[in-house]
């Protein structure tokens, strides 16, 4: 086996492993009453998703916070979009795409 | 086979189908997000030296989006195997939180499905996704419509990859609309599930998570940023809960 197959199975396997083993932990740790975890976790875990889209949206946006102008323009109207038509129509899959078009046409249009 | 069904009947049950029909249906957003990463993930990647197959053996393997195009880059600057390995994994170390925070919404015990299938595709936008969407799904569907969601994701990113890697270079012929707007589908999927959970509640934790991930992109490369923004958050809301205790 090629040291090229092996840092690729290995990295698969690691970051499967990532996912499965907290999965797996937690499933054998709470039957059924337990995953209303107690005290300070419930909360951790409650609030741990809000939390990471938070980041990944912070990190996503990332280029476009640090080029101030045209490029953060377009993804405050991308953003804008967003919210409007979530918040109007309901739908996120529509919001999501309508967001992208108007973030393309803004940086389209202000040549960026 | 990895579905623990009562019999053949039941597999294909309507229930079963639908859910996962709903969920792959779901993934739409996902991969139009995923499409254009993958894309370019399967261009540097055979720009790289992989062979087609390599390429998207990786995609295969891994299914973990910015540590693919740093473990490729590792493996052509001669990286080793230990530090080429202890990289990918602590790039893609937020992932242990993922499946414990997700399990609290399956409320139905035991699970059909093998955890082996619930968590392989748990990549950051499955995991927001289902997130923001599972309790909003009939409880007898959940585990289907979660594995439709990833599979949705895991074809188009291994279908992003496969044509990147055989053609990626005619995509930069896209209207230049579209070329800015496939770079901002996941922002806005982001901010579109944000809205989802938005409640006052939350409101504060994702304003600490988001400033918190913002100031540390300052310092930190953004596989270091994201679960320290992650990390901050969540324990605020502990924090929060306790000076309100007292």
């Amino acid at each position: 086996m090629s040291d090229t197959t092996m840092i690729i199975i290995a990295a698969g396997v690691g970051t499967f492993l990532l996912r499965y083993i907290p999965f797996r932990h937690a499933l054998r740790m709470k039957p059924r009453a337990q995953i209303e975890t107690r005290g300070a976790w419930r909360f951790f875990f409650t609030f741990v998703g809000p939390a990471a889209i938070a980041s990944l949206l912070a990190a996503s946006l990332a280029p476009d916070i640090k080029s101030v102008g045209p490029r953060l323009f377009a993804a405050v109207a991308g953003l804008t979009i967003v919210v409007l038509i979530k918040r109007g129509v309901g739908g996120f899959a529509v919001a999501t795409l309508a967001g992208a078009i108007v973030y393309g046409l803004a940086r389209t249009v202000f040549g960026y | 086979m990895f579905l623990r069904f009562k019999s053949a009947q039941h597999l294909f049950s309507a229930v079963e189908l639908g859910g996962f029909l709903a969920g792959m249906m779901a993934s739409l957003p996902i991969a139009a997000g995923y499409l254009p990463v993958a894309i370019s993930f399967g261009l540097v990647a055979v720009g790289a030296g992989l062979k087609l197959m390599t390429a998207v053996a990786v995609s295969a393997l891994l299914f973990a989006g910015a540590s693919q195009f740093v473990l490729v880059s590792m493996m052509v600057s001669g990286a080793g195997f230990i530090v080429s390995l202890a990289t990918v994994l602590l790039m893609n170390v937020r992932h242990i939180f993922y499946g414990p925070a997700l399990l609290r919404k399956f409320t139905h015990r035991p699970l059909r499905m093998w955890p082996i299938c619930l968590s392989f595709g748990l990549t950051d936008e499955v995991f927001a996704a289902s997130l923001a969407r599972l309790e909003q799904i009939p409880e007898q569907r959940r585990e289907t419509w979660f594995l439709g969601l990833q599979f949705g994701a895991y074809v188009a990113w291994l279908g992003g990859t496969a044509l990147g890697a055989v053609s990626g270079s005619q995509f930069t012929r896209l209207p230049s609309v579209l070329q800015h707007a496939v770079h901002f589908v996941l922002p806005a999927l982001f901010m579109a599930l944000l809205i989802e959970l938005a409640s006052r509640e939350v409101l504060h934790v994702v304003t600490v998570a988001a400033l918190t991930t913002v100031v540390a992109l300052l310092l930190l490369p953004a596989a270091q940023a994201i679960p320290l923004g992650m990390l901050i958050g969540a324990l605020s809301a502990v924090w929060w809960r306790r000076c309100a205790r007292e």
